[in-house]
């Protein structure tokens, strides 16, 4: 078998593919290797590239890639399903990096980017392109770059990245597996994977999540884990996110973990508590919810005092997964 | 105010008898209605067509009409999601800064920004993102400003993130300096002393994107003796008009630096120091003046309405009028391009029929329709003005009906 698709998996020519390799395999050297792949992508954030490339070993790599994906579907994790994406389009790159110029192009083309030839070893997108599968970097910054004419000139550097770009939003969607019966295996692999989500850290405002008291804690692992989070729980989620001061986009980047997420809802119900300027309910209140948590210090001589925003500078006996960024000074919390 | 707005409702109403929207897909899109106290009183409207929309302007001729940039499935629907957004144009929004002249905009004013809006699309929407003319519609806002409308297949999709890059790109606020202009100065020994030898690299004015714009506008001032604009010294700018010629030379000349790179030699310019303040007011030169107040922007909020091109201002008086290429036409009157739009002779629609009016505060020397000037009136002054300048003068509250 060729290697292309076994490097490049989430083409749609590897389809057919993996469908003529059906029963060449076992179902466990399958699962077995699609659980190692995703571990790879899930902890150290990269599927490690293949040393060999005997026809078995790269027959077997695309089988793990389709099984992988199956596994994030049945997950129904978005924060699973994003990591996975960036973690196999780092993957496509170090092979992206070494393609002749025509079957860069062929890759782009497939995946829906309009990657262009341009002058001198260069390469061309066009402008609406550009925007849409831009990295994140500074340095792909639109002013920073040659545009005239709705066309923007790029290296061919910048081609692989925005191929690695295309092929990373083509993968970060989950598969729609409404009406399929998942095996326990698949179930147990897809949970497993989910746990192992790091848990970074961030600067909220002027409350480290280290000092989220632990009802926002569990909320917000819960939503990371997919799991049903009810209504009040989701509000004072964010009655809690708004009032510490944190960003838009970081509290929508929180929520965007939950399967269920609809960014339209969710934007425009957190405008409306920032407008109303709702107030944080008293511990009580979240117990009342059956949202508090036994082990947190608003819990005194039985009684819940003061609200998670007062609570939170306290911090709680619950450790957490810290950041290369961590910031170890202790911030001060918000004033109510 | 009671009888003024009553007058004021008629008249609005008797425009929008004759009237069409200049937009397109009615059906698609909400709209909003002001009253006297806030622009936007009501939200979530919809019409099945333009007759309809037009129906209900003339019963209620309301103070301020805005509709939304946005394509929406079920326009009328709440909440904001439940709409089903189908894309939306691609909106600019340019007010004239807060200026002496307060609420009656002086010429000076209207003239700078109608000067920005020309470049937002000479020197972006059409040079660099290759938009055509035909795709855009400019109006006049009916205030300070004008609203720039791209209504192109290509924009419709764009999301908030890309419509905000767009905008950063334009206002500059995502450019660097350090980014276009390279100091390679080097200092070598001299007769004993340690001599500073300036080197400083920059963009060619073949260059394209934000390169080649801030070194084209370098020229273009050069061409129009503004340098002085950039902080350049009287006396070394006179020496640049001089050499107008061979300064336009140096900046398409092409120069390799150390890195390999392709630059033009600025060194050559002569200005010795002060380059880095110079690219600095080179670029605020270039940019457009566009906020990035994500409260207020329509260029990336697309949830939010705007005044809907050729209606009533309740605030002026004035109509939002179209203001481009294509010629609009209007009760057979056609609207001139954005280049000779002036808005006190374009905007105001209603006739020079002899109202009489009270003047309850002071009013400064204003432009008429006809292109001269009025007087400057006193507070308590009861007198006859054209129904136009009557109207303009109620809605800025500066009069009531005598």
């Amino acid at each position: 078998m060729d290697a292309f698709y076994s490097h490049y998996p989430f083409l749609d020519g590897a389809k057919s593919l993996v469908g003529s390799l059906e029963g060449a395999y076992t179902q466990d050297e399958i699962m077995d290797k699609a659980q190692e792949r995703l571990k790879m992508a899930v902890v150290e954030g990269e599927v490690r590239l293949m040393g060999a490339q005997l026809a078995r070993m790269l027959e077997l790599d695309l089988l793990s890639y389709a099984a992988s994906r199956m596994v994030v579907a049945a997950s129904k994790n978005k924060a699973l399903c994003a990591r996975v994406a960036s973690a196999e389009a780092k993957r496509a790159l170090h092979y992206l990096q070494h393609e002749d110029e025509g079957r860069l192009l062929f890759i782009a083309h497939e995946i829906g980017l309009g990657l262009q030839k341009g002058e001198n070893g260069n390469f061309s997108l066009a402008f609406f392109d550009y925007l849409r599968f831009k990295p994140k970097e500074e340095g792909f910054k639109l002013s920073a770059k040659p545009i005239a004419g709705g066309v923007v000139a790029i290296s061919r550097a910048d081609a692989d990245r925005f191929v690695q770009e295309a092929a990373r939003m083509k993968m970060d969607v989950l598969l729609p597996v409404q009406d399929v019966k998942f095996t326990p295996e698949i179930l147990a692999i897809a949970k497993e994977m989910a746990g192992l989500l790091p848990k970074t850290l961030m600067q909220v405002g002027n409350i480290a999540q280290g000092d989220f008291p632990p009802c926002i804690c569990r909320i917000i692992e819960d939503m990371r884990n997919g799991e049903h989070i009810g209504h009040q729980a989701r509000w004072a989620l964010g009655v809690y996110l708004v009032r510490s001061g944190m960003k838009m986009e970081d509290i929508l980047a929180i929520y965007a973990s939950s399967p269920q997420y609809n960014e339209g809802t969710t934007k425009y119900q957190l405008e409306y508590l920032r407008q109303k300027e709702y107030s944080m309910p008293s511990c009580a209140t979240m117990d009342a919810y059956g949202i508090a948590q036994q082990d947190c210090p608003c819990l005194v001589g039985g009684e819940r005092r003061g609200t998670p925003i007062t609570n939170s500078r306290r911090r709680t006996s619950i450790s957490y997964e810290k950041s290369k960024t961590e910031k170890t000074d202790g911030a001060a919390a918000e004033k109510e | 105010m009671a009888r003024e707005q009553d007058y004021l409702s008629k008249c609005f109403s008797q425009y929008y008898a004759k009237w069409q929207p200049p937009i397109s897909s009615v059906e698609s899109r909400e709209f909003g209605f002001g009253n006297w106290q806030t622009k936007i009183a009501f939200r979530h409207l919809s019409f099945p067509n333009a007759s309809a929309l037009c129906a209900r302007l003339l019963r209620d001729a309301p103070p301020y009409v805005s509709y939304s940039a946005a394509y929406y499935e079920f326009p009328d629907a709440r909440p904001m999601p439940s709409k089903n957004w189908k894309g939306a144009d691609l909106i600019f929004d340019l007010d004239a800064p807060m200026h002496s002249c307060g609420k009656f905009t002086c010429q000076q004013c209207f003239d700078a920004i109608k000067n920005e809006t020309i470049k937002l699309i000479e020197d972006f929407l059409v040079p660099d993102f290759g938009l055509s003319k035909k795709e855009m519609i400019v109006n006049f806002s009916g205030s300070r400003g004008y609203h720039v409308h791209v209504r192109s297949e290509s924009v419709r999709g764009l999301r908030r993130e890309e419509r905000k890059e767009i905008i950063e790109y334009i206002n500059a606020s995502s450019v660097s300096v350090k980014a276009l202009l390279h100091d390679d100065s080097a200092f070598i020994s001299h007769e004993g002393r340690r001599v500073k030898v300036p080197k400083f690299y920059g963009p060619l004015s073949t260059d394209g994107g934000w390169r080649g714009k801030v070194a084209r506008r370098f020229v273009q001032l050069l061409k129009e003796k503004r340098l002085q604009e950039l902080g350049i010294g009287r006396k070394k700018a006179q020496e640049l008009y001089e050499r107008q010629a061979e300064a336009e030379r140096t900046l398409c000349t092409r120069v390799k630096r150390m890195d390999g790179s392709a630059c033009a030699d600025w060194t050559k310019l002569g200005l010795e120091k002060g380059y880095g303040k110079m690219f600095e007011a080179l670029v605020e030169n270039t940019k457009v003046a566009i906020s990035t107040d994500t409260d207020s922007n329509v260029t990336f909020d697309t949830s939010k309405l705007l005044r809907l091109p050729d209606s009533i201002h309740g605030g002026s008086g004035f109509a939002a009028r179209l203001a481009n290429d294509a010629g609009h036409t209007l009760f057979g009157a056609a609207t001139p391009a954005l280049e000779k739009f002036e808005p006190h002779v374009h905007a105001p629609v209603f006739s020079d029929e002899a109202l009489k009016v009270k003047i309850v505060e002071p009013v400064p020397s204003l432009p008429l329709r006809d292109g001269g000037m009025s007087q400057a009136h006193a507070k308590e002054e009861i007198l006859e003005v054209p129904q136009y300048l009557g109207i303009y003068l109620m809605c800025k509250g500066a009069a009531l009906l005598a």
